[in-house]
């Protein structure tokens, strides 16, 4: 459902976008999704900390289920830290 | 996966551990593997402290003596910083029987990260490139 309109959108404005095919399901290593696994997890997770929409993620519903609750637990255990929390801690 | 107190006497950690080990054998537990990260920075501060010490136990266990190893680190609040039980599912569970859970490398360094969804490099993630940066 969200794919033909968010390929539509971003090919409207950006017209010569790379790769014009985009992947609705990238491979995720699902072997290697694993809360326990945080580098591969921040691909996941924006700068803030904060978990990738779907849209951006492009993972299926269960996937991204997944990947959300491993994000959570990381985060439980110190992994991955939470949004907005660098500025008070870090430095 | 417990963190402990990096502070505390290496001796205590270790006693800790063990009582944990001994309590889950002693419930009729195996213990397939413990992997120690050692001490590492944590994302954020827990009890003020900046680093933790990480350790991963794997095991097949009743509820019983899990229950009671966690209640044991729970009192034990000096020296177990933290600690997440996480029960697994059978595919998790084979997975992790077979390969235990060793400190994960970081493929990606710090440096290079645009921070894009996989595959969201083509048409997704064009779409918020830009100048513009959403606030997320």
């Amino acid at each position: 459902m969200a794919k033909p309109r968010a390929r539509g959108r971003a090919n409207k404005k950006k017209g010569m976008v790379g790769p014009a095919q985009r992947k609705r399901r990238p491979r995720l290593p699902i072997e290697d999704l694993d809360w326990k696994n945080f580098p591969s997890l921040r691909r996941f997770v924006s700068e803030r900390g904060k978990i990738r929409s779907r849209r951006i993620t492009g993972l299926s519903r269960r996937q991204q289920a997944m990947v959300a609750s491993a994000v959570k637990r990381a985060r439980t255990m110190g992994l991955l830290a939470y949004p907005d929390q660098d500025r008070k801690v870090r430095h | 996966m417990i963190i402990l107190n990096p502070d505390a006497e290496e001796e205590r950690q270790q006693e800790m551990l063990e009582r944990v080990q001994t309590i889950l054998r002693d419930g009729g537990a195996t213990i397939d593997h413990v992997d120690d990260w050692g001490r590492r920075k944590m994302a954020y501060a827990m009890q003020k402290k900046a680093d933790g010490r990480y350790v991963v136990l794997t095991c097949s266990s009743d509820v019983a003596p899990v229950a009671e190893a966690e209640r044991i680190m729970g009192i034990n609040k000096e020296l177990v910083i933290r600690h997440q039980v996480i029960r697994h599912n059978r595919v998790e569970a084979e997975r992790a029987k077979a390969s235990g859970a060793p400190l994960p490398v970081d493929d990606r360094p710090e440096g290079e990260r645009p921070g894009r969804g996989p595959g969201g490099r083509g048409g997704g993630g064009g779409r918020g490139g830009g100048g513009r940066r959403p606030r997320m």
